[in-house]
């Protein structure tokens, strides 16, 4: 129980501030990777689809109250995101890191539709008018994102 | 009956859990106008301020020399706006204006605390609060020009609003040709919406804020014009204006304390009040 949620929020809690104050600088014009959503999707890939999307669910709504953005959001694009994350998991967490290219989907396919979610979330309007926009702001943050999440097998790991 | 839906719900049931928190996000996201909502969320930001404020404190330097000149780059900016708009305005109107006292642009420095960038949701949480006079309205600026509005204030922090944030409407004007219009955030660039495509507007045109705006001062830069689109009617376009500012690399800001018009605040013109 403490392993599997108390911990992790925890870690949500440090995380948040890191996205809010760090990686604004690293970001590229305007594009920066989520380190919440890193570890989110992480959390899915490790304990499977139902349990990592009430994670993710909370987790957004932490992410939406901290950083001040539109309550709903966050929430909506954290849990459509481990969603999508869920369809990847497997029992033993390795056998995914094993496998870069599974590894490198399940992060691109979550991070796509989070980003598309939250941008297009925060709008006023209903009428988009340039959703080509939308699309590629998505796909750099996605691909910022895969970089950094690449980060994890620079994680020494115990090998049996 | 109840044993076919058990087994529905067996089956599909991480599509009913999914389908179940989306609803309840899209809930959530409508209600955020609430005064309910909106308290929960000017408590909840200035408590998390206070962790950013001290993690960004650790990895900030001390740049109070770099800080005050830019203030001082800031005020010049102001009073430059104001005597190229007077050198378009004609003498009837200089006539007018020398009825009205001059005003002097009170600027306080502020910290970003904290950044939330995102494609249309631009946020920043700001070290003034309530402790140092701010209150909601009051613009936000740099020596280049806008960056947006105080939305929450709580003891020690404010909740800006910046202008890449969809939710800002702004009253601007192009002075060289008196074009009035609401600006806003398209998620690309900033968009002043249904100018008649008879007006006089080029590429290059100053944007500034308006005078009919009851948030802003009038004449804070905003942007420049860098293209005009009719919409399928042709009767209509659509402005783009490209901010002076990149807002998500603004390091130090100030705040104008620019005071409403308690007059024209009665009338409920201002756009903020929705």
């Amino acid at each position: 129980m403490i392993q599997k949620i108390v911990i992790p929020i925890l870690l949500v809690f440090v995380l948040i501030p890191i996205q809010l104050v760090i990686m604004p600088l690293v970001s590229i014009s305007n594009i920066l990777p989520n380190v919440v959503l890193i570890y989110t999707i992480i959390y899915t890939l490790r304990n499977g689809q139902i349990t990592g999307t009430i994670f993710a669910f909370f987790v957004g709504l932490i992410f939406d109250i901290a950083s001040a953005g539109l309550i709903g959001s966050g929430m909506f694009s954290f849990t459509a995101a481990a969603f999508a994350a869920g369809y990847f998991h497997k029992d033993d967490f390795d056998e995914v890191l094993m496998n870069i290219k599974v590894f490198m989907v399940a992060f691109f396919t979550s991070s796509m539709v989070f980003f598309l979610f939250y941008s297009l979330l925060g709008m006023d309007s209903i009428v988009i008018s340039d959703q080509f926009s939308f699309l590629t702001f998505a796909l750099f943050s996605s691909v910022y994102n895969i970089i950094v999440a690449l980060s994890i097998y620079l994680i020494p790991r115990n090998r049996q | 009956m109840g044993m076919l839906f058990r087994k529905i719900f067996e089956k599909s049931k991480e599509y009913v859990l999914l389908f179940v928190l989306l609803i309840i996000s899209l809930i959530v996201l409508t209600q955020n106008s609430k005064p309910e909502v909106k308290n929960i969320r000017k408590y909840a930001f200035a408590s998390f301020a206070i962790w950013a404020e001290l993690l960004n404190s650790t990895i900030s330097s001390d740049n109070s020399v770099q800080s005050d000149l830019q203030q001082e780059n800031a005020k010049l900016v102001l009073e430059m706006n104001k005597l190229r708009e007077h050198a378009l305005e004609n003498n009837e109107l200089k006539a007018l204006l020398k009825f009205k006292e001059e005003s002097e642009f009170e600027l306080v420095p502020a910290q970003i605390v904290s950044k939330n960038i995102a494609k249309t949701q631009g946020v920043y949480i700001i070290n003034l609060g309530l402790e140092d006079n701010i209150c909601k309205s009051m613009p936000v600026l740099n020596e280049i020009g806008l960056i947006g509005v105080i939305t929450e204030v709580s003891q020690n922090y404010s909740l800006v609003q910046t202008i890449n944030s969809s939710l800002l409407k702004i009253s601007a004007s192009i002075p060289r040709s008196n074009v009035q219009g609401v600006i806003t955030w398209n998620g690309n660039d900033l968009v002043i919406q249904n100018v008649p495509t008879t007006a006089d507007i080029n590429k290059g045109d100053r944007v500034v804020t308006s005078v009919l705006s009851t948030i802003f001062p009038p004449s804070i830069p905003i942007g420049l014009v860098v293209d005009k689109r009719p919409n399928i009617s042709g009767l209509l376009s659509e402005v783009l204006v490209k901010p002076f500012v990149d807002v998500y690399s603004a390091k130090n800001v100030f705040v104008l304390f620019a005071t409403k018009s308690t007059q024209i605040d009665s009338l409920e013109l201002n756009l903020m009040r929705r």
